[in-house]
């Protein structure tokens, strides 16, 4: 028995010395001789075709877009710069609508063959075919005719479509006309990518674990890729992303804002950058019968927006824990057509102010009555106001999303401060967002829009009336005509004053609350130079091939 | 004894079919397996049309039940609501790596547990058996996910301070993997704390059965007979006693297989181990409803399996064992 | 340690049966079944004393029971007291525990997490031992079809994967409250009952097997013959029988639902904020690394020693009231 034991005792020791000086050792130096840039990321890719409906996912662009590289690309300041094109495409006439473009006569595909305008029309076909599963035909829909000769392409529109964001239509990456054709475009690029036209190919997809990219030597339309291998490791959830970034298992990766980042800050083996995004976080308010009455009135809804401390909650998530540099760089969003960042951006909700006081008043002034005379901490006096009930609403967003319950929990305490009770109705995104959002059975409701550059052309799907995304059923007939106007105006300056108008318009409604814009985060190791921020979905691999690694 | 396998085979078929109708209609009901997709801002009416034919949810529950499965049994499993991926492929790839953790973390378990049973049975209320005993407590009362959490900290700076990495804190395997004895020491090294922490429970809840069973059977009469017919005291613990005391162990390990399952969900969450336990909160997550139907009787069907070796191993290794 | 004496109201009960160790039946009868039954539970009171740790346990557990229910009056802050400048502080005299992403005293937090974590053990403690205890009566005591088809059900629930099926429920039915008609539940509700439901099957088998080898005895029979109803002789005459192992399985299903609970919580599909439970406050507080340790260690410490404590009283219980039953766990 004794002696049995020590054997085993015996083997373990042995097994562990094994293992600290076994691959511990190896592994190490491989990467590193083979220049191999580890990304780290929360969330796997289902397909790799970022055109259907569940490839379109930012974890899946991350991937493709260093391999299906794009006309022109967005750079770190959010504007177009061409990648396969040889400049950028031009507007040939205004109505209809005519814009043409050519591809680098050096722009090729992996196995050999040219990148022309046919794989342009190629793509644009697929998409528009009524039988695949194409996430989004917006824009597409409004081309009349695609004329192809060589690398050149002229696209025109048909007559008072002339979509606004036709330059990132156009921009967007083709396919590959010769492995496309004939093929269920449904099931193509499920598991792998056969051809590349950007600076890296498809290597291997462990399933679960990791996904490999390689150096595409055939590249010539850019810069060569500097690292052999990108390798994107899947690690689902966030501290343990952090975990793995910490003990050198990953070397670059966009986190959820999460309250390591500020002590990756101090580490001075890691770099940690920061920016505004386009995703943005706000509150929208129910119009339809399934609403509270009392949101139904503008009084409420400007005494809701009065009493939420709007900059503090900012501060309290961001700024004081030292997630973001400063409250200079993550302004209180104050519009919900333009980030604070962009050229056009006015501060059009500005008017409304944080003011306790002012918030009790209003109420008070439309004969509202059980409340509180004085904001109080300690408040537990509800409001009710005359013909619509108490202002008692029920607040749904995701659960399971730190950052949203945070928030929640900061504006319930200021508004139950001024009298207005928020009940929280919590649920997973697929129920609220899948079933909950679009029934209109809800009073408050906080998420984010994925947006990005070319968004706010689109605006009547959100603000308009009857907009497709229009979920909180707002309609002001003024407003929701000059988004549609606007939805039609190539004219960026001339678009951005009608919607700016619009909006101006909009405000004096208060359906919605504007938070702030979510901040990106890109964390890397000082092991790998080269990375930078990029605010759109283009992703941080965006400038991938300008990656080395060192030491 | 042949009759009472058949019989035991036979009603866990039964068994296994009501599991799958329960755990049918208990997903179907309780959620729209659509609702994933509609929360994609552009999924088309037509693409939900597509997946609605397919998946037949215009039809009725115990229609659709037929069909799910006839598709479960000729097509495995089908496919997924959500990219209309093959259901199969992925459990079985999942199930792999959950197996070689859970299979490792079980003979660890069970070899420490019995060196620590027998060694504070034969020496019990020594300082041993008390150490063990409340180790064996704490281990029962310790979450698992919270000890998941603690040793992954615990190695993340194990690493940042003394440059050794002795564990590896997420993930399955390294970028570069290798072959052969690398492949193996990798692999090792990746699995090492999630085994710790499956193992945990499991060493503390046998040892505290083969503890007790030991002691049953030491002041037992045949080993007291034994004992007085002279026989070796080291004979008699390991003749007699040790493998007459394993018996009750080997039922219990295998009747643990559910509870396993639980500590192995938590415990790949927190590693982010490309296991069941992941896959399956992945999926419940983004609410697919016909993944998380497959897993659940995947897993139905393991248990009944395990249930079904731990009634049989039972009457073979004892023989006083009547089957009626 | 008297609340668990229940009153033994003169004439016929006979819970002498499983709690002595050599009681014998006609001896209880005849020697005046009420001193002997009141003895009974005086060897259980003391052994149950002599074992040190559970005293001890239950001492902590009644303290910790105390701070739970008056949480209000003991709690240093509110739970939702927020500090936002005070965010994510290191443990100081001022918060022992330190102050969460929201500045607020966390052990405050704590307390109130670990109301609603006991809240809900207790809860789905009684609910599943009620349930258990109904199913297991009722299938022992008329056996038969009646016996064969609620123990396959319970074979049934048991073949579930545990943690898989409460999960599955969880993330589908327990993330909002629920109305049933006008009673609505609330979510921390919610999430209890799912819970009751997986624990009840281990109790059911065992008060089945009690009652399945009591129906045919002497004190059954003489209590039928003078015309005692089903219902009373289930209730009135075996149940007291029962008492040690039903005693015991609950303790133990105290223990596992507060684990439980947390996991569920900590994978994101229990208990939702803004309720306070343990699990979720180490959920939110697993912000990741040494950086934020108390956020993660002290719920965790809780938890712990909350099931170190249960299980150590259950334990001493089971030496006291069911002494035959040492395997069991």
């Amino acid at each position: 028995m004794r002696k049995r034991s020590m054997l085993v005792v015996a083997g373990a020791v042995a097994l562990v010395a094994s293992l600290i000086v076994g691959p511990a050792a190896t592994a190490k130096s491989e990467r590193q001789a083979a220049g191999t840039v580890v990304i780290g990321h929360d969330q796997e890719p289902v397909t790799l075709n970022n055109l259907i409906t569940e490839g379109n996912a930012y974890t899946t662009s991350l991937v493709t877009n260093v391999v299906l590289a794009g006309g022109s690309i967005y750079n770190q300041n959010a504007k177009l710069v061409p990648y396969l094109f040889n400049g950028p495409a031009k507007l040939v006439k205004s109505n209809p609508l005519t814009v043409s473009f050519a591809y680098k006569a050096n722009a090729a595909w992996s196995d050999g063959r040219q990148v022309t305008g046919a794989d342009f029309l190629a793509t644009y076909r697929t998409i528009m075919n009524p039988n695949w599963d194409i996430t989004s035909r917006e824009g597409w829909e409004d081309i009349a005719s695609v004329k192809v000769k060589g690398k050149n392409v002229t696209v025109t529109f048909k007559k008072g479509k002339s979509y606004a964001a036709w330059d990132a239509l156009v921009a967007s990456s083709p396919y590959p006309a010769h492995k496309m054709a004939g093929k269920n475009f449904n099931d193509l690029y499920r598991e792998s990518l056969d051809v590349s036209s950007g600076p890296f190919k498809f290597s291997s997809w462990q399933k679960g674990t990791q996904l490999v990219l390689v150096k595409n030597t055939a590249f010539k339309a850019g810069k060569p890729a500097k690292v052999d291998r990108v390798v994107f490791r899947y690690i689902p959830s966030t501290p343990s992303l952090f975990q793995a970034l910490q003990s050198g298992e990953i070397q670059v990766t966009e986190p959820q804002p999460q309250l390591q980042i500020v002590d990756i800050r101090k580490n001075s083996k890691f770099n940690v950058q920061s920016g505004p995004g386009y995703f943005y976080e706000h509150m929208d308010i129910q119009f339809g019968p399934k609403g509270h009455p009392a949101l139904k009135q503008r009084y409420v809804r400007q005494a809701l927006i009065t009493g939420i401390n709007r900059a503090q909650i900012r501060q309290a998530l961001y700024v004081t824990p030292g997630l973001v540099a400063s409250a200079k760089s993550l302004p209180v969003l104050q519009s919900l057509i333009f980030k604070p960042f962009e050229e056009p951006y006015q501060p059009n909700w500005a008017k409304f102010g944080f003011n306790q006081q002012k918030a009790i008043n209003i109420l008070k002034g439309k004969g509202c009555t059980g409340g509180p005379a004085k904001p109080t901490a300690n408040n537990s006096d509800i409001w009710s106001c005359p013909g619509v009930g108490k202002l008692s609403f029920r607040f749904t967003t995701t659960s399971g999303n730190q950052l949203r319950a945070l928030t929640f929990e900061v504006a319930q305490k200021q508004l139950k401060s001024v009298g207005i009770e928020l009940v929280p109705r919590f649920g997973p995104a697929g129920t609220v967002f899948g079933q909950v959002l679009p029934s209109g059975d809800w009073d408050i409701f906080m998420f984010t829009w994925l947006g990005g550059p070319t968004s706010s052309a689109t605006s009547f799907g959100l603000y308009g009336c009857g907009g497709d995304q229009n979920y909180m059923n707002y309609c002001n007939k003024k407003a929701s005509d000059m988004y549609k106007t606007a939805q039609f105006t190539p004219d960026p300056v001339k678009r951005a004053q009608i919607l700016n108008q619009a909006e101006k318009i909009m405000v004096n409604d208060v359906p919605s609350v504007p938070m702030y814009v979510r901040p990106g985060f890109l964390i890397n190791s000082t092991g790998v130079k080269g990375p930078v921020l990029n605010p759109t979905q283009q992703g941080s691999t965006w400038n991938a091939e300008l990656w080395s690694t060192s030491n | 004894m042949l009759i009472y396998i058949v019989r035991r085979l036979l009603y866990s078929v039964v068994v296994l079919i009501a599991a799958s109708f329960i755990i049918f209609s208990f997903v179907s009901l309780s959620n729209d397996p659509l609702a994933f997709l509609k929360m994609q801002p552009n999924a088309s009416e037509q693409t939900i049309e597509n997946i609605t034919k397919r998946k037949h949810l215009d039809q009725s529950i115990p229609v659709q039940y037929v069909y799910w499965a006839k598709d479960a049994i000729t097509n495995q499993f089908g496919t997924t609501t959500i990219g209309n991926r093959p259901i199969l492929p992925d459990l079985t790839r999942v199930m792999g790596h959950t197996l070689q953790l859970v299979i490792a973390a079980e003979i660890l378990a069970i070899l420490v547990a019995v060196i620590i049973g027998v060694y504070s049975a034969l020496r019990q209320y020594s300082m041993f058996d008390y150490t063990a005993t409340t180790f064996s407590f704490v281990g029962l009362a310790t979450p698992v996910f919270w000890l998941a959490l603690m040793l992954q900290v615990l190695f993340v700076n194990i690493y940042l301070w003394f440059d050794v990495r002795i564990f590896y804190t997420a993930s399955l395997s390294g970028v570069d993997p290798g072959s052969g004895l690398h492949f193996v020491l990798d692999r090792a090294q990746h699995l090492g704390l999630p085994i710790i922490v499956l193992m945990a429970a499991s060493v503390a809840t046998y040892s505290r059965y083969m503890r007790a069973s030991m002691l049953e059977v030491v002041n037992s009469d045949y080993v007291r007979t034994a004992r007085a017919k002279g026989v070796s005291e080291r004979g008699v613990t390991m003749r007699h006693a040790f493998r007459n005391a394993l018996i009750p162990l080997v039922t219990i390990v295998a009747l643990n297989f559910g509870g396993l399952l639980g500590g192995v969900v938590v415990t790949e969450t927190v590693f982010a181990l490309d296991g069941m336990g992941l896959y399956f909160v992945t999926q419940l997550q983004l609410g697919d409803p016909y993944p998380v139907m497959a897993w659940l009787m995947v897993t139905a069907t393991l248990v009944i399996v395990f249930n079904l070796i731990a009634d049989i191993a039972y009457g073979f290794l004892d023989p006083r064992v009547r089957y009626d | 340690m008297t609340e668990q004496v229940p009153a033994t109201s003169g004439a016929v009960t006979a819970p002498a049966e499983r709690l002595g160790s050599s009681a014998d039946l006609s001896l209880s009868y005849e020697s005046g079944l009420e001193l002997k039954a009141r003895s009974q539970w005086a060897y259980a009171r003391m052994r149950f004393l002599r074992h040190r740790l559970a005293v001890g346990s239950l001492i902590i557990l009644i303290l910790i029971g105390f701070v739970a229910i008056f949480a209000k009056q003991v709690a240093p802050h509110g739970f939702n007291d927020q500090d936002l400048v005070n965010i994510a502080a290191a443990p100081s005299w001022d918060h022992p525990f330190g102050t969460d992403l929201l500045g607020r005293d966390y052990l405050s937090r704590v307390i109130y997490g670990l109301r609603t974590s006991l809240w809900v053990a207790f809860f789905v403690a009684l609910l599943s031992t009620a349930f258990g205890t109904a199913v297991g009566a009722v299938a022992g005591y008329y056996g038969g079809t009646t016996d064969n088809l609620l123990m396959r059900f319970t074979d049934l629930i048991l073949t579930l994967p545990g943690l898989a099926v409460l999960l599955t429920a969880a993330a589908f039915l327990g993330q909002q409250s629920q109305s049933i008609g006008p009673i609505s539940i609330s979510q921390p509700v919610m999430i209890g009952l799912i819970l009751a439901f997986l624990f009840w099957t281990g109790l059911a088998r065992i008060v089945r097997g009690v009652y399945l080898s009591l129906r045919e005895k002497e004190f059954v029979e003489a209590a039928k013959a003078s015309g005692a109803g089903d219902m009373r002789i289930m209730v009135r005459h075996i149940l007291p029988n029962c008492v040690g192992p039903i005693v015991v399985t609950m303790t133990l299903i105290i223990a596992t639902a507060i684990l439980v609970e947390a996991a569920l919580s900590f994978l994101g599909f229990g208990i939702q904020p803004p309720n306070p439970a343990l699990g979720s406050l180490i959920a939110e507080g697993n912000v990741g690394g040494l950086g934020y340790w108390w956020l993660v260690t002290y719920p965790g410490l809780v938890i712990v020693i909350i099931a170190l404590a249960v299980n150590f009283i259950g334990d001493g219980l089971r030496d006291a009231l069911d002494p035959t039953q040492r395997l069991r766990a």
